[in-house]
Order: structure tokens, then C-alpha cells, then sequence
């Protein structure tokens, strides 16, 4: 068997190593040492010469069997440093070297044998040995221990860093995916643009390598943001202030979507920028929302307008027809309290329009209840429009109820009825003045909703002297608006009135 | 009273909300303007074109959420002069008629009266 090879020449004492030592040198840096060693003499001569090394504490915990090797190795650590004989009664070196690289394979295992052959030293070096030292060569002892704690130290710690920034990139990356947040790197020499996949999403692609440049991701933005896509991007390169900016974006369907970019230029030692760098994110549904919230801004304004200009027409009318100024208040109150029963409605059905049973049944409801008025009729959807005008005619014949016709006596009731009737052939007259609509020719080509207010048991109905607000409502203007028939008559026996509707998406059965 | 610009009018509304409309009719009616209409519908404001018979036309810009271009382009392909009613700010105009007159709702009798002495063929 050959002797003895010195690994490496030039590690000697006094080499670079010499200043691996700790900053304090007044305190020495705590060492767990590992000695497999069956000899007590070879022990003690290895604790003399680890004592040599005077900037570490050691602390030596030396086992001689396999067991006790592999019971320190699981349950006896920390370790710093793992010595180990090479041949042992019921043991061997490599066995033990195999346990530790497993085990512990941060720690540093350096052999220390009586006799170690080259072939031995490369296969124990090839396994992970980190060195070793023959004993008749001792004092080389302490300068590879010495040198493997320092690498060790510098190694774990490095390792240390690595997980850390690995821990640190995972924790980025799932807080960039939870945002749904895209990253990208813009490199201004070469034009290159690095983008992460959540980023290529943001742009409608699924490859991130298919833009790989700032010129591919031009070609993405809508064409009318361009030119300000670009200026924002030289501006926060030539400013240095953060990028943020929105813009559309054109997916290879041809749908466009919104994305919102914000970042900042990167600049190098000198203060010159050489990139750019940022997040991105798609905005479209926001967006949308902000569309949607205008639309709906500018339909509340109308809406509200037309409701002023309704109150206004209602006020000026109810003037007009009033009998003295002490009646104005009375009348004009109760139909602004008739509208806004329609608003409420109508409100909650989300302006979608209503039934014809709801309509009837939001004025007539307590004399309902008194057993005073009868509702029936099939399904029928209204629009709003229609919904309200309805209802303030309601209301008209039943406040003209209360007043003067069935509602006014204990024996009065109002029968409310209505039915479809199919398209051919127009429903018999009941030979009341009839008042035609504005002459549409499709009037009953749809078929058309008949509907039927009689009221029975009242008082002798007077025929008014003068239109009044109530009837010119119901007569002209909702005969025009829904392009119907309306006959209005005030029968000795009860107000009479029947309305002719054409069906239409207006008015139509469910 | 009167205005002597209104004399020998007739008037073409068109409106799809009945209580606006009549009241409209009554401000006119009271200064002996004739009224054709109302025109609740932009097919309704076009049949009553094609019959005629008006000199000036009022024309609320959205009529059952339906926008009146159609009108107004036939209006003035007719030489026949209109003012808008909208509750709309001047955005909601059709794009081709942007110069022509337009009343806010709501409005006082006497804006539309002015308009209309205003407006009307000479």
C-alpha cells in the first residue's frame, strides 16, 4: 500500500487560511467535534492537537461503534465537524462517511487514519470527504480543520442567503400571482422585454417569449394609445419618475381589454438608465365598471330631468283644472305621492319594468283588502313607461272613486279586470264615446289587452260639467302613448272605463 | 296674451311622455297655436311628417329610449325647422344636428313660446 499524499502543497500553516479565525480573537468560536475513534491513545492525540487551535472552543464527543456512531449522528448533534478513523473493529470508515453525507452532509468529515492509501484518500475525497490527515503527519491536523470550518462556515452561510432569497422570490411571486400582477424588465440597449406569463395574459398571449421585445409589445397596444404608451415610457426613463399609466390593449381575438402598467427606470453606477422595470396588471372589468357607473350617472340625470319636467306638468295641470287655489295642494300632493309609488316600484324591480297586477294592485291595495275592489287578469309585463302612466290613471279613477263614485258609498265596489284578446277580428263596442288612439294601423295586429274598470253601488254618477286632469290623462294621453283605445264613460250606474291596448314589447303577456 | 309671432302656427310634438306633451299642448294652446301630435314613437313623428301640415316641429331627443335622428334627418331633408327638448345635456343631440336650438327640461312655457316665435319660417 502507497503513503501518504499530501493533497495539496501550498496548505500549510501561515497560508490564507490562517485569517479565517473569528473578529474577536478574545472569543474563541464554540466547535462540536464528532470523533469516531476506537483508540483511546489516537483520541488524545487528536484532542492535543485540536486544542492547538486556539481562536476555537472544542467540544469533543467521541464515539467507537457503528451504533454509538449512528445514535450521535441522529440524536447527538449539533455538529460542527465529523473526525472519523478509517478502520474500526466493527465499523469502517467509508460506512461512516456514506451515514454523514447523508445525514448531516453540511458538516464537514475529515478522516484521521494510521494508514491511508490513495486509492482510499481519491474514493473518500470522491464521496465527500472534505479531507484527511495521516497521523504521522499530526500537526497538519489543525490547518485542515481549521480550513474546512472556515469553508464550511462560508458555505452554510452562503446556503443560508440562497434559501433565504429563494424563500423571499417564492413569497414575491406568489403575492405577484394572488394580485394577479405581471412582471416584466424592459432592457433599453437591445430593446429586449422580459415579461412573466401572468404579463403575456394581461396581453391576450400565452407565450411570454412572443414578446420579447418593447416593438412586439407595441404591436399589441390599441393604436390610438400608442403614441402615448411610448411618450410615458421615454418620459419615466428621461425623468426618472414612476411610470404609471393605463392603456388598451387588442388580443389576437380582436377583443380589447384595459391594463394598467406601473414601474420605474433602472439606471446604472454612472446614472445612466439602462432599463426599465415594473408591473402590470388587467384593469378591464374596473374599467368596465367606470363605463357602466357614466351610463348610469348620465341615464340618473335624464331620468331625473324628466321626472322634474313630469312634476312641472302635473303641478301646471292640476292649476289649470283646479276648482279654487284652496283645492291645489290636496290634488298636487296625492299625485306626486301617486309618482313616487310608481318610482318605488319600479325601483324595486331595477327599472326592468313591472307586472299590471303590481301596478293595479299599488293604489287599490287597501280598498282590496276592504273587500271593495276586485283585481284579476292574466300575466302581463309592462315597461316603465307604461307602468307609470297606468298607475297615475289608477290612481285618477280611484281618487275620483273616493270622491264621488263607488268608493264614496258603504255598497260601492270596483270590479279592475282584463284578458288578452287574440289578434283577428277587434272587440265588440260597449257603445261608449270611444277616443282612438293616433291611428296606428298595427293596432290589434299583435292581438291586444282589454282591459275593464266598472264600478257598481255608488251614489248616481253626474257627468262632469269639464274635463278635468284625471280624465284628459286617461283619454289623451294614455290613449297616445299607448297607442290604444280609451273609452271613458260616466254611466248614471258607475265610471265605466275600457282600455284597448295593442300588445307591443311594451305591454306584452308573460 | 298673445304673441303675434305665434299667429296662424301650427306645431308638430313630438314627446313620449304624455304628461309633458299635454302640457306642452296647453302652453301652446293658451297663445292659439294649432298642435299636431303628440308623437310618442320615432315611426309615429315619421307617418305625421309624411302627412304634414306643420310649420315647426318640437322633438324631445329620446322617445322610448329610442334616439329621433331618423326625425330630425327628415325634418331637415323637408326644410322644415325644429327645436330640441332634452333632459340630456347638448352630448345627447344626434351628431348632424348639433346646431340646431335646444330646450332643457325642465322648462318654462315662455322658453318654448320664445323659441317657436323665434324659429318659425318667416
Amino acid at each position: 500500500m502507497t503513503q501518504v499524499m499530501e493533497p495539496s502543497a501550498g496548505h500549510s500553516a501561515g497560508s490564507p487560511f490562517a485569517d479565517g479565525g473569528p473578529a474577536d480573537p478574545g472569543r474563541p468560536i464554540p466547535c462540536r467535534v464528532l470523533l469516531l475513534e476506537d483508540s483511546g491513545m489516537d483520541a488524545d492525540l487528536v484532542c492535543e492537537h485540536l486544542k492547538m487551535i486556539d481562536d476555537h472552543a472544542f467540544d469533543i464527543h467521541r464515539v467507537e461503534t457503528r451504533q454509538a456512531f449512528i445514535d450521535a449522528i441522529a440524536d447527538g448533534g449539533p455538529y460542527d465537524l465529523i473526525l472519523s478513523d478509517f478502520d474500526l473493529p466493527d465499523f469502517d470508515g467509508m460506512s461512516a462517511l456514506a451515514i454523514a453525507r447523508d445525514r448531516l452532509p453540511r458538516v464537514p468529515f475529515i478522516f484521521v487514519s494510521g494508514m491511508l492509501g490513495e486509492e482510499n484518500a481519491i474514493e473518500a475525497l470522491k464521496k465527500g470527504a472534505t479531507d484527511y490527515v495521516v497521523k504521522l503527519r499530526m500537526e497538519r491536523l489543525q490547518v485542515v480543520v481549521r480550513r474546512a470550518l472556515v469553508e464550511a462556515r462560508d458555505r452554510n452561510e452562503l446556503a443560508d442567503k440562497r434559501a433565504a432569497l429563494a424563500e423571499s422570490e417564492a413569497r414575491l411571486r406568489f403575492a405577484l400571482e394572488a394580485g394577479r400582477l405581471g412582471s416584466w424588465e424592459l432592457t433599453l440597449a437591445t430593446n429586449r422585454l422580459r415579461v412573466s406569463s401572468i404579463c403575456a395574459a394581461n396581453l391576450g398571449i400565452a407565450d411570454p417569449a412572443d414578446i420579447a421585445t418593447y416593438d412586439r409589445l407595441l404591436e399589441r397596444v390599441h393604436p390610438d394609445d400608442r403614441e402615448t404608451q411610448q411618450a410615458m415610457v421615454r418620459q419615466a426613463v428621461t425623468s426618472g419618475l414612476p411610470l404609471d399609466m393605463e392603456y388598451r390593449t387588442i388580443w389576437p381575438d380582436g377583443s380589447v381589454h384595459w391594463v394598467q402598467v406601473r414601474g420605474r427606470a433602472v439606471y446604472d453606477k454612472d446614472g445612466t438608465p439602462t432599463g426599465l422595470a415594473g408591473v402590470s396588471l388587467n384593469i378591464t372589468d374596473r374599467k368596465r365598471a367606470e363605463e357602466r357607473q357614466l351610463l348610469l350617472l348620465e341615464e340618473l340625470n335624464h331620468r331625473v330631468k324628466n321626472t322634474l319636467a313630469m312634476v312641472q306638468s302635473i303641478a301646471k295641470q292640476t292649476l289649470r283644472a283646479a276648482p279654487s287655489v284652496e283645492a291645489f295642494p290636496d290634488a298636487f300632493q296625492s299625485r306626486l305621492r301617486a309618482l313616487a309609488q310608481a318610482h318605488d316600484l319600479l325601483t324595486r324591480r331595477h327599472w326592468q319594468g313591472a307586472s299590471l297586477s303590481e301596478i293595479a294592485a299599488l293604489t287599490l291595495e287597501p280598498h282590496v283588502d276592504a273587500g271593495r275592489v276586485r283585481v284579476g287578469g292574466p300575466p302581463v309585463n309592462l315597461t316603465t313607461g307604461v307602468a307609470v302612466s297606468l298607475h297615475l290613471a289608477f290612481h285618477e279613477l280611484a281618487t275620483n272613486a273616493a270622491k264621488y263614485g263607488a268608493l264614496s258609498a258603504e255598497s260601492g265596489r270596483i270590479d279592475l279586470d282584463w284578458e288578452i284578446t287574440p289578434p283577428a277580428g277587434s272587440p265588440a263596442r260597449d257603445g261608449v264615446a270611444s277616443h282612438a288612439g293616433s291611428g296606428h294601423s298595427s293596432r290589434t295586429a299583435a292581438g291586444a289587452l282589454v282591459l275593464r274598470w266598472r264600478e257598481s253601488g255608488g251614489p248616481p254618477v253626474v257627468p262632469p260639467t269639464r274635463r278635468g286632469f284625471g280624465s284628459r290623462l286617461i283619454e289623451r294621453g294614455l290613449a297616445h302613448e299607448l297607442e290604444g283605445d280609451v273609452a271613458l264613460a260616466f254611466d248614471p250606474a258607475g265610471v265605466r272605463c275600457r282600455l284597448v291596448i295593442p300588445l307591443s314589447s311594451r305591454v306584452n303577456p308573460q | 296674451m298673445t304673441d303675434a309671432n305665434l299667429s296662424n302656427l301650427t306645431v308638430l310634438i313630438v314627446e313620449d311622455e304624455p304628461l309633458i306633451a299635454m302640457s306642452l299642448e296647453d302652453a301652446l294652446l293658451d297663445q292659439g297655436v294649432t298642435c299636431i301630435g303628440p308623437a310618442g314613437s320615432v315611426s309615429a313623428a315619421l307617418e305625421m311628417i309624411e302627412a304634414g301640415g306643420f310649420e315647426i316641429a318640437l322633438l324631445d331627443v329620446n322617445l322610448r329610449g329610442e334616439r329621433v335622428d331618423a326625425v330630425a334627418d327628415r325634418l331637415a331633408a323637408a326644410g322644415i325647422p325644429f327645436i330640441f327638448t332634452t333632459g340630456h345635456g347638448a352630448e345627447g343631440l344626434p351628431d348632424a344636428h348639433r346646431e340646431r336650438p335646444v330646450i332643457g327640461k325642465p322648462f318654462r312655457d315662455l322658453d318654448i313660446t320664445d323659441a317657436l316665435a323665434r324659429h318659425r319660417p318667416r
